[in-house]
């Protein structure tokens, strides 16, 4: 009977043994399907940018080819448009720093205090951020217009907080509602001010979530077209706002607009190369219990 | 060093609805250790964070000497507290956490940053978790981060320590150990210590005065001595003292208690007009303790109860025995390990004077 039960408990174990590698395969093998669907565009495009006008619009694919900068010198230097990635950068760090400042304390705030229809508030917020961009296109477009801020960076940057910093508060007190009370309690019973507390004993344990949440609203802020292209001058507008420029009346320059797309989606993959450690750990946030 | 006056003290939650606290008041003397104790959910806790400042009263009023602190800041009280769930901060380490409240800037340039380390050593020395200084709280057990939230209310010397269940977590033989500590650093510092625990064994050994809270009122408030001796109700009867006091149905017949409606007990005159003055109905409670019960023989003329041993529990030296009398169940402790065994008929007794009389109606000490 003993012998028996081994048996079948070994069996087992190697069924499972089995299936899990079974499981493994097939997580691999999404994984990588996966890659090819995100990747492949973006490949091509980078491939495009490498390519003259000839290879680009032959109707068979040219899979070899000598690759030329030209491109990319004609784009970023001949027209000058790498000034639009220096846009982009201000514009997203702007737009991010400011909804951080503002957006993590009130996060604190609808996390901790007792606001009198806090819930409410809170969902409006949130639907703030569910109206589409063309709605508030026009109002902004005016009212910029009025205060003089129309063409300056200042539109985009606070045209880009209508969506971030919903998203920030939004997120954030998600990331606040998961620590404990009292931790703010203990440090001010230890002899720290409600904002002490707040910046000595609980902003650093959001500090992988604010950095996860910024990233993501960097994004959000580098791809926004439609604010970009409407409430800004071309001193001051982002790079991606400006690519439907390259789009002539004899032909839409396909190799430029490659080349400038791949180098304005650099500098994103840099960073969350650079931040990936953070950006999982702020993800897989709630694991601060102490 | 302060005492601490705390006045019809009423608190709810969710706007009302959940009553956490009614009414409750009691003073705690400058130096005193004093214990609030109370099962789960009786509002030990919230007691506490209203004393710390941590949430707003509803009604009532928290005095620390003679100045009204109700509406004070919570570091403008100068309490520590330990919280029953640790609250450590999560991204530093034991020796950081210990250090947080000397760090505090409120009293920046009170102390050095070698007499803030020297501090944190000495305190981590006196809890036993000096090896820990450079762990993070998620590297630790229940009971060495329980021991870290005290030591990081131990670390100051404030005016008053409150310590929410604050060795609850740890293991038998290091908390009877923590328990002595804490009373020799308590009465070493003298300062004013507000204790909460479920644990009646731990309040009666560690109060110089405690409160018997359930379902946010105060039952009674007195020494440990008094509340074991004289309980002003059957809650505080049953729940101090281990194991509870045996409480038995009784009624007023003649000259006589009759218990269970079995067993006679003849009382005095005196006793019994005593008692019919008292009682609103006609119903009594008679309360003895297991320790003042004594084990005959069935057949012996003193036994008032006769039955059958249901469980025998040796402790040592002593043991505690459940018999079975008609369905009502009595304990017994004795101060022996020769106990009768399990199915036996034994017989039970115990004299008048080692009884607290109870209204069965208003559960209230008769006297």
């Amino acid at each position: 009977m003993a012998n028996n039960l081994n048996i079948t408990s070994a069996a087992r174990k190697q069924a499972s043994a089995h299936s899990r590698r079974l499981l493994t395969w097939i997580s691999y093998l999404l994984t990588g399907l996966l890659v090819v669907i995100f990747l492949f565009p973006w490949l091509w495009v980078f491939s495009l940018g490498f390519k003259t006008r000839a290879e680009i619009m032959s109707p068979n694919i040219v899979w070899i080819w000598t690759p030329t900068l030209n491109n990319f010198i004609e784009v970023l230097f001949v027209k000058g448009y790498w000034r639009l990635i220096i846009n982009s950068l201000i514009v997203a760090v702007s737009a991010v720093t400011l909804c951080i400042v503002i957006g993590v304390p009130t996060a604190y705030a609808f996390s901790r205090f007792p606001i009198p229809g806090k819930e409410s508030w809170f969902y409006m917020i949130l639907t703030f951020r569910m109206a589409p961009a063309v709605v508030l296109a026009l109002p902004l477009y005016v009212i910029f217009a009025r205060i003089k801020l129309l063409g300056t960076y200042g539109a985009p940057i606070l045209a880009h907080c209508t969506f971030t910093l919903p998203f920030v508060i939004w997120l954030m007190r998600s990331f606040f509602d998961d620590i404990p009370k009292e931790i703010d309690a203990a440090a001010m019973t230890d002899g720290y001010s409600r904002a002490e507390a707040f910046f000595y004993a609980v902003l650093p344990l959001v500090k992988s979530g604010i950095v996860a949440v910024a990233l993501f609203s960097i994004i959000f802020s580098w791809n926004e077209f439609l604010y970009g292209l409407i409430l800004t001058s071309d001193a001051t507008r982002p790079v991606a706002s400006q690519i439907p420029s390259l789009i002539r009346p004899h032909g839409t320059l396909w190799g430029e607009v490659c080349a400038l797309a791949t180098t304005a989606s650099l500098p994103v993959a840099i960073l969350i190369f650079a931040l990936q450690r953070q950006l999982v750990r702020g993800l897989s946030f709630g694991a601060v219990k102490g | 060093m302060a005492k601490i006056s705390v006045q019809h003290v009423s608190k709810t939650y969710k706007g009302g609805e959940v009553q956490a606290l009614k009414d409750v008041s009691f003073e705690c003397e400058d130096g005193k250790f004093f214990c609030l104790l109370g099962p789960a959910g009786a509002g030990k806790t919230t007691t506490i964070k209203l004393i710390a400042g941590i949430e707003a009263i509803d009604k009532g009023q928290i005095f620390m000497d003679e100045q009204d602190i109700t509406d004070l800041l919570p570091k403008d009280r100068d309490v520590a507290v330990a919280f029953e769930t640790y609250a450590l901060y999560p991204q530093r380490t034991v020796r950081e956490n210990l250090a947080f409240p000397l760090r505090a800037p409120m009293r920046k340039g009170g102390m050095s940053e070698q007499q803030i380390q020297q501090r944190v050593v000495e305190i981590a020395k006196l809890l036993g978790i000096e090896e820990l200084l450079e762990r993070l709280p998620r590297q630790l057990s229940g009971g060495q981060r329980q021991r870290v939230a005290l030591g990081r209310a131990l670390v100051r010397k404030p005016k008053a320590y409150l310590l929410d269940e604050p060795i609850a977590h740890l293991d038998a033989k290091l908390r009877h150990r923590m328990r002595g500590e804490l009373r020799r650093i308590q009465l070493e510092l003298g300062i004013t210590t507000i204790y909460t625990t479920p644990d009646q064994l731990e309040a009666l050994s560690l109060a110089d005065y405690m409160a018997v809270l359930n379902n946010g009122v105060i039952e009674q408030v007195g020494t440990p001595a008094e509340i074991y001796n004289h309980p002003i109700n059957l809650f505080v009867a049953r729940f101090v003292g281990d194991p509870p006091m045996n409480t038995l149905q009784a009624k007023l017949d003649g000259s006589d208690l009759v218990l269970f409606g079995l067993a006679k007990l003849p009382v005095s005159a005196e006793l019994k007009t005593r008692l019919a003055n008292a009682l609103a109905g006609d119903g009594v409670v008679v309360g003895v303790r297991p320790k003042d019960l004594d084990i005959v023989t069935p057949d012996s003329s003193e036994a008032l109860f006769k039955g059958e041993v249901k469980n025998v529990q040796v402790l040592g030296e002593t043991s505690i025995i459940t018999v079975v009398i008609n369905a009502h169940e009595l304990r017994a402790k004795l101060n022996t390990q020769m106990a009768p065994g399990r199915g036996e008929r034994v017989g039970l007794k115990f004299t008048l004077d080692d009884c607290h009389f109870f209204d069965a109606h208003t559960e209230q000490r008769l006297f």
